[in-house]
């Protein structure tokens, strides 16, 4: 067999290579947006509510006493002029609970907390967000690495005024800030907590955060150990707020099919024992997904899902928890082209639905939210 | 050769009618998709399809490739990672995720597969190079020691990056050697490779034959040993990188299907490289399809196939150890 000359095979062989990916990759479409507004999700409610604003959330999560107060007393009263109005069931604090909040947040608002200053080594993301929070940044002596890039809930201004992170690398300097306590979780590194000990850093250990009643208490605890015990109180009840007045302004209906997922590489659902998953409960979505794969797989953190198996299944509402920077929102059902789907999927962040902490309220507004958006409707 | 066509026509035809859509539903909307007004997304034509596609040709690539360098190293054990190529575009490929440029385009991970498999041939080539020859043992000696450099700089930079746990938990996947999700994007991103390197192959086989007698042989018998070295080194890459830009590293499989299959083939590469398109297609898509059957999916493909490989590697060295001590 004849060879062909070399010059001619590797320009060939280049114009080939270069001008297939130019045409499979020109371009990407957009995927399309169609909203069907026919289903009504939200409780008619016609009642002047106060607005709900993600903002001011997230502020008060961040340890605004001035803030979680206001809230506090807004919804207090949203939930007194629902029941006056006769919606039923309304989901309200205790009078016990409310008055608390209020005195509280009066004490935190005029009175100092705890002249002595103590100083704290959050080794989990848990314990730096919620010690975030309750504590000055001068008490907190470092705060894992991974935290620093969540600058949407912790901006740089905060963090980057405290230097160090929290990783084994800098346990010296650790050392050198000589804090009073750490807090580790059961999964910590066995040899980092050993370090710890040997350093003579007092230990506390936070229980597993597998609840929002873990979380909750949690809270509570790191307050009493940063001894902060009114904040912590405060953000304790201000995190079992912000679930009730959400719980008051969503009702989704039982026939609405909904598919929840979230995208890590691939598609999977949340599993019945994530937090993800008892959020969804909570909302009043019992499967958020192939019923009989979320109720054959009860203990699976994550159920992988095929593209085929989303297709197939053909959601009213379509959710999908992805990262940031997560290139599935550009790119995946531009290529997939997901037509048979009735409505465009709803991003949410799943860096607020992952980590545990008491940005697990602003993660129930995430989802609440986005079953409203997918409807074309505002919580 | 017949055996190898029936088993891949029938498991390429298994692989595209089993699913969870019903077939009837299958077959109406990529009717409608086809001869009708239809663009619905449709599970034949944009999940299976494409995968069956990425799954031959990298069957293919890396039971030829595994081949082509057996002959040309006179070596049985040579494969692919011998001379660190997977490694070089392994790297390059984990440096495109950890810079993120694999969302400017998704040609840039071919690309960057292929470039990495191609420098380190080439820099194993330049530094295994003295008084202008090459010899075959330094080749395969400064490949093993780059690969184990490449291999370490590799794993530096996925533990600096550690905290970054998506990016671990897509790399780790993509490690391991993954077929799920696979679309006509991945498809665009390998074939053109794999088509030129096994073409090239295919073009070259008589010389890999007479190769494979030696280089003095094969340069008595008229054959210009360097050009036809460099040519199929390159297809080697392009192989190497298209598979690695597809479906990640599938460990073994180049080592492993050229043995079998010689077995069928005898030791003419002539027959051999043909076989070996068909039955690493059959194989690899095979694999796939058991393991999607059997709903299998704490493992990924390249973890069967790595753990299939290394148990037949153990048995060859265990086989050749008796055969000596006989």
């Amino acid at each position: 067999m004849q060879k062909p000359s070399p010059l001619l095979v590797y320009i060939f062989a280049t114009l080939f290579v270069l001008s297939w990916w130019s045409l499979a990759f020109k371009e990407e479409k957009s995927f399309r947006t169609r909203i069907d507004e026919t289903a009504p999700l939200t409780k008619p409610h016609e009642l002047p509510l106060s607005t709900l604003s993600r903002e001011a959330i997230e502020a008060a999560l961040k340890g605004d006493p001035e803030m979680m107060l206001r809230l506090i007393q807004e919804w207090q009263l949203d939930a007194e002029l629902l029941e006056l109005s006769g919606v039923n069931p309304v989901k309200k604090l205790s009078k016990e609970q409310y008055l608390h909040a209020i005195a509280l947040g009066r004490h935190l608002l005029h009175l100092k907390e705890g002249d002595e200053s103590s100083q704290f080594l959050p080794q989990t993301f848990a314990s730096a967000s919620i010690l975030l929070a309750l504590s000055p940044h001068e008490e907190i002596v470092a705060i894992p690495k991974g935290i620093r890039e969540l600058t949407t809930l912790y901006p740089k201004s905060l963090t980057d005024q405290i230097p160090l992170n929290a990783e084994r690398d800098f346990s010296e300097k650790h050392f050198l800030k000589k804090p009073d306590i750490a807090f580790v979780s059961n999964y910590s590194h066995p040899a980092a907590l050993e370090a710890l000990k040997n350093q003579g850093i007092a230990l506390f250990t936070l229980p597993p955060l597998d609840t929002v009643n873990d979380i909750l208490d949690a809270i509570e605890q790191m307050g009493e150990a940063t001894k902060h015990p009114l904040k912590g109180e405060l953000l304790k009840i201000f995190v079992e707020a912000t679930f009730l007045a959400i719980d008051n302004r969503i009702d989704i209906p039982e026939k609405k099919r909904v598919l929840f997922l979230t995208h890590m590489n691939h598609f999977s659902l949340p599993g019945k024992k994530t937090l993800t998953g008892q959020l969804l409960t909570r909302l009043g979505i019992p499967f958020w997904g192939p019923k009989a794969l979320l109720a054959e797989k009860t203990n699976d953190w994550a159920i992988p899902l095929s593209v085929e198996q989303i297709a197939n299944y053909r959601p009213d509402t379509l959710i999908i928890s992805a990262f940031e920077d997560s290139p599935v929102k550009e790119t995946f059902f531009a290529e997939r082209g997901f037509e048979k789907l009735p409505n465009a999927p709803v991003f949410i962040d799943e860096a607020i639905q992952t980590f545990p902490s008491q940005f697990i309220a602003l993660a129930y507004y995430d989802l609440a939210k986005a079953f409203l958006e997918s409807e074309g409707k505002t919580l | 050769m017949k055996p190898f066509i029936f088993l891949l026509i029938g498991v390429s035809l298994l692989t595209l009618a089993t699913g969870d859509t019903p077939f009837s539903e299958v077959m109406s909307s990529t009717m409608s998709r086809l001869f009708g007004s239809s663009t619905d997304w449709n599970p034949l034509l944009d999940e299976r399809l494409p995968r069956l596609i990425v799954l031959i040709c990298t069957g293919a690539s890396l039971a030829v490739s595994g081949a082509v360098m057996q002959a040309l190293f006179h070596n049985p054990l040579a494969s692919p990672s011998v001379l660190g190529i997977s490694c070089g575009g392994s790297l390059l490929v984990v440096l495109v995720f950890a810079l993120k440029l694999n969302h400017l385009s998704p040609c840039i991970v071919p690309l960057a597969a292929f470039s990495g498999c191609l420098s380190t041939l080439l820099a194993v080539y330049a530094l295994s190079r003295r008084n202008g020859r090459v010899e075959l043992n330094q080749l395969i000696l400064t490949g093993i020691a780059l690969s184990t450099l490449l291999l370490a700089i590799q794993g530096a930079i996925m533990y600096a990056l550690r905290d970054k746990w998506q990016l671990i938990q897509m790399l780790t996947e993509w490690e391991a050697g993954s077929t799920i999700d696979r679309s006509w994007k991945h498809v665009h991103m390998q074939l053109p490779l794999s088509l030129i390197g096994l073409f090239i192959c295919t073009l070259y086989r008589n010389e890999i034959d007479i190769l494979a007698l030696g280089e003095e042989e094969a340069k008595n018998l008229g054959v210009e040993v360097k050009k036809v070295r460099w040519r199929l080194f390159l297809s080697i890459a392009l192989l190497t990188g298209g598979a690695i830009a597809a479906v990640g590293i599938i460990a073994f499989f180049g080592l492993v299907l050229p043995h079998l299959l010689r077995r069928f083939s005898g030791p003419s590469n002539k027959q051999l490289i043909p076989l070996c398109m068909l039955g690493g297609s059959a194989s690899l898509t095979s694999l796939d399809f058991l393991l999607k059957f059997f709903s299998i999916h704490a493992f990924s493909i390249g973890n069967i196939s790595a753990i299939l490989g290394g148990i037949f590697f153990l048995t060859l060295l265990f086989k050749t150890k008796l055969r000596a001590a006989c």
